[in-house]
């Protein structure tokens, strides 16, 4: 497999950066380019993780200017009661047509696809390092085993343990 | 009605309480009851767990 290459522009929410930190594995995020966040969310990301974006190790760009919401993106964000962090991210992402939107949170998540973006979480960048030869199978099973234990990612046991299942089915582990 | 006891983080509490005081609930338990209605309304099982499993498709077999 080859390294992906190319233009990996993301726009982050403080989920992923918060739950991949708890893991010591921010250095995933490190592969979007540029990766993006507000200052909304840098606050977020702070307050409950407050090195985080100090230790990172690789450039998180600051989106300071917080472009017009738009009607569409202003309807989502009163029916799915977005935070002020989640409002900002995708009022960026809306003005970059194929950007990722990184995010765990469903609303949010819900709101990124109806504006057209690419959105992913916490699993999804964790398990997209094998592929992207960041971690091996075997670490990132490792990593998976940890999020109920070292993470405030919330997920269901049993869907947790049919995904560690699944990659070490597919990588034969 | 249920009654739910939980620990909250102080600095949190901080901000509930702040929110309260400056007359925006009438009090603690209205606050935390209107932040898990909209919780609910917008986090529903099926949704999560789809988007869980629409990650691991693209974590494993995506193209970007």
């Amino acid at each position: 497999m080859e390294k992906i290459k190319g233009y990996n522009a993301a726009v982050c929410d403080a989920g992923p950066v918060i739950h991949l930190d708890e893991l010591g594995s921010l250095d995933l995020l490190s592969d979007f380019h540029p990766l993006m966040i507000s200052k909304t969310v840098q606050s977020e990301i702070i307050k409950h993780r407050p090195t985080a974006l100090k230790s990172a190790g690789f450039e998180i760009k600051l989106v300071d200017l917080i472009p017009s919401q738009g009607p569409r993106l202003s309807v989502l964000s009163k029916a799915l009661s977005l935070d002020q962090g989640e409002l900002e991210s995708l009022s960026v992402a809306q003005e970059m047509p194929g950007v990722f939107f990184l995010t765990d949170d469903a609303a949010a998540r819900l709101a990124g696809e109806e504006l057209g973006c690419k959105v992913h979480g916490t699993i999804g960048i964790i398990l997209r390092a094998i592929r992207n030869k960041m971690k091996t199978p075997h670490e990132v099973v490792g990593l998976l085993s940890q999020i109920p234990n070292k993470t405030t990612l919330f997920l269901r046991p049993a869907l947790l343990e049919e995904i560690i299942q699944k990659v070490k089915k597919e990588y034969s582990l | 009605m249920k009654a739910i006891c939980t620990e909250v983080p102080d600095r949190m509490y901080v901000e509930v309480k702040s929110l309260v005081d400056s007359g925006w609930f009438r009090n603690e338990d209205d606050l935390i009851l209107e932040a898990l209605r909209r919780f609910l309304d917008t986090h529903k099982v099926e949704l999560m767990e789809q988007y869980i499993r629409e990650d691991v498709e693209w974590g494993l077999h995506g193209k970007d």
